[in-house]
């Protein structure tokens, strides 16, 4: 008698609770409601002819994290390596990021964030729709496995991304060979206080052992980053703090940020310092030739949308830098990002000795028309920079692709004038990527660059060119990836340099034999 | 008399023309639970084939629940888990509108170009405006791809973008709006 009322119940709730979960009454609650709760969602999915596991307590919102794990276990979307591993709220959440049915960016729709009513419905719709139970002459029985746990209280959580690549290549001239190991690490760490404030902390470790003839290595310096943000929903503020270290090949930069943002305006103020020690923690020789990198000392950003104003200040007198103080002011449309075809124009010249001005503009149509701009000043206080006027031009296209792949054009020119000459720079590069099928790609690229009736030399460093006109050298690259899963691809690549003649002893390797680059590289997400 | 009688009734033919002339979405066929809540009622009501939905009325579909609405030379398929509202109906001699605001959901609209009238059909979500002439698109309030002709998309802060077939817009909130070519989408994520 007790199984039978069991199946009767099994069947009622089966025939009734997904009728009760989409009548118009709870659906209108249920979008009304500023946070989820686990119960209010189980409520919901009963419809779906799937097991679905929700744990918690019932009367707690859902995480946006845990919400991506019921839409995984809905069944939509396929898994990845870390889901396969862990299935949970982790990898799902990056799984439906990366299925762009969530935001990218974790600012907008943090793994901790509540998420209300009508956010739920969008986010869940195309995976339960799917899987939902249809009308019972097409499903006979009726599996509800929804569980709510009660009683588990929720303090902060920790949550951390490690995304990992190494790679191995090869490259041999004339005189020189070399072989390079690298290897990156970046882990990603958050804090969550309460879905609204979390410590994010960010750790990035870079590593390349390199054998060429100086048999010198690089080993670079992790950096720290640690934010802590308020940001409620919509709109709001957020805070960062960021303690940063960045050692490069000739270069060590400590520093400190703080930012402060809001939905709709992101200013930053930023100082720093570069350290005199200078590449001596990498055990590098400088050569003279080789300057250290600049690093700015002082930066400023104003971002509001559609303008953005940077500003870099140094201070010349301190380490006499090369590099100038520069200020930027763009003009964005949002349009211009997508485009198939883009033509740009630019111009810069001298305001003065020691002051130059750059004016370019984008003009962008194809998918969607739009445009960019930016006008800059710089400003060399130690008279360094040779005076010139430069115009430049650019066209960027591609085919409007399809299943098989698409063919990418980018043509960029560029004329300069100078005291004693000018130079006339070409650079065209044509590139076509093409999926083999499922998990294979393959992409090809070829670059031709070339020097037109020129005259005299840019500084004397370069040599003098034995006519006007030269190819400068062309490069070409072929490389196969796979990528079997979303989280992890291999990657197969080649590249050879074959430099023209008037390339010898200028800006290129003083070598008249092609230049081969081979490398394997794979990357993990972990 | 006569010249005034011609003049008051192009008057009032403009002025009927003007606001437009209030019309019904027809049901043509519904799947699953469907409901609809009319403007002056507070229950929801089984949509069935044939019912009549007026200006203001709330539509609200099941986790399997689909319908088939006409409005004019306009065909919207509201897909399941979906609310929409019928905003505005209006038939005129030279134009048609229909507006629906879409809270969450998604619809398939077939907007056939009528000879000699303008279509003029809108679906507006709580953060972007989808209004097309002539097209056929499929639109889930963040998500919009396009199959046939051009769509005008407009996001929470005006930013606007012309969709074409083939293509794919998205938008999150107050974010800049995405426009991409579908199959270059699906290329080249990782």
């Amino acid at each position: 008698m007790t199984a039978v009322r069991m199946i009767i119940f099994a069947i009622l709730m089966g025939t009734f609770a997904p009728l009760a979960a989409q009548d118009g009454n709870f659906l209108e609650s249920f979008a009304e409601t500023s946070e989820v709760s686990r119960s209010q969602l189980a409520t919901l999915i009963e419809s779906a002819d799937v097991p679905v596991t929700i744990e918690g307590s019932a009367s707690q919102p859902i995480r946006a994290d845990e919400l991506a794990h019921v839409i995984m276990q809905l069944g939509s979307y396929g898994d990845t390596l870390g889901y396969r591993l862990f299935p949970g709220p982790r990898y799902a959440i990056r799984r439906v990021r990366d299925e762009r049915l969530y935001p990218d960016s974790p600012r907008l729709l943090s793994a901790g964030a509540p998420v209300d009513g009508t956010t739920t419905l969008q986010l869940i719709r195309p995976a339960l729709t799917e899987a939902v139970v249809r009308p019972p002459s097409e499903s006979e029985t009726v599996e509800i496995a929804t569980r709510t746990v009660s009683g588990r209280t929720r303090g902060p959580w920790f949550e951390w991304d490690v995304e990992q690549r190494g790679g191995v290549s090869y490259r041999s001239g004339e005189e020189t060979s070399a072989s390079e190991f690298s290897a990156d690490t970046r882990l990603d760490t958050q804090l969550v206080f309460s879905s609204r404030a979390q410590l994010i902390a960010q750790l990035d470790a870079a590593g390349t052992v390199r054998d060429d003839t100086s048999n010198s290595a690089d080993l670079r310096i992790p950096r720290a980053r640690l934010d802590l943000f308020r940001e409620p929903q919509g709109r709001g503020w957020a805070s960062s703090l960021s303690l940063g270290r960045l050692d490069e090949t000739a270069v060590v930069s400590d520093g400190i940020a703080a930012r402060l943002s809001s939905a709709a305006v992101i200013s930053s103020l930023s100082v720093g310092y570069t350290g005199a020690v200078a590449a001596t923690l990498n055990r590098i020789p400088i050569a003279e030739t080789d300057a250290p990198e600049s690093r700015p000392l002082g930066e400023g950003q104003f971002s509001p949308q559609r303008i953005a104003i940077d500003g870099t200040v140094l201070f010349p007198e301190v380490f006499g830098r090369q590099n100038p103080s520069v200020a930027v002011l763009s003009l964005i449309d949002p349009a211009e990002t997508d485009a198939l075809t883009q033509v740009r124009l630019g111009l810069s010249g001298p305001l003065s000795i020691s002051l130059f001005y750059d004016l370019s503009a984008d003009i962008q149509f194809g998918t969607s028309s739009g445009w960019a701009s930016r006008g800059s000043l710089r400003w060399y206080p130690d008279v360094s920079r040779t005076t010139q006027l430069e115009v430049s031009a650019a066209v960027a296209g591609s085919d409007r692709g399809n299943e098989e792949g698409y063919v990418a054009l980018d043509d960029d020119r560029s004329w300069s004038a100078f005291p004693g000459g000018f130079t006339n720079l070409a650079a065209t590069t044509v590139s076509y990527s093409a999926r083999l099928g499922e998990p294979w790609l393959v992409s090809a690229s070829s670059t031709l660059l070339n020097r037109i009736d020129s005259e005299g030399s840019v500084a004397e460093s370069v040599g003098q060119p034995s006519s006007t006109s030269a190819v400068l050298g062309w490069e070409g690259g072929v490389e196969l990836g796979i990528q079997p899963l979303p989280d992890l691809f291999f990657d197969l690549n080649s590249n050879i340099f074959i430099p023209g003649t008037e390339a010898w002893g200028g800006a290129y390797a003083d070598s008249a034999r092609p230049i081969w680059t081979t490398g394997i590289e794979f990357t993990a997400r972990l | 008399m006569r010249t005034g009688t011609q003049i008051g009734l192009a008057v009032l033919m403009a002025a009927v023309g003007a606001v437009g002339i209030p019309a019904n979405v027809q049901v043509q066929e519904t799947t699953g639970l469907v409901q609809y809540r009319l403007p002056s009622g507070s229950q929801w009501q089984t949509l069935t084939p044939g019912v009549e939905l007026p200006e203001g009325t709330t539509i609200m579909s099941g986790t399997n629940g689909s319908a088939v609405l006409n409005s004019g030379n306009t065909t919207i398929e509201v897909d399941a888990l979906s609310r929409i509202v019928v905003s505005e109906v209006t038939l005129q001699p030279q134009e048609e509108t229909t507006s629906l605001e879409m809270r969450f959901g998604q619809v398939r609209s077939r907007v056939r170009r009528a000879q000699n009238r303008g279509m003029n059909f809108r679906v507006s979500t709580p953060v972007s405006t989808a209004a097309v002439r002539g097209t056929d698109f499929l639109y889930d309030g963040r998500e919009l791809y396009v199959t046939e002709g051009d769509v005008a998309f407009t996001n929470l802060t005006g930013q606007h973008h012309s969709v074409r077939a083939g293509q794919t817009s998205r938008t999150w909130k107050h974010l800049d709006i995405e426009s991409v070519e579908r199959t270059i989408l699906d290329q080249l994520s990782f």
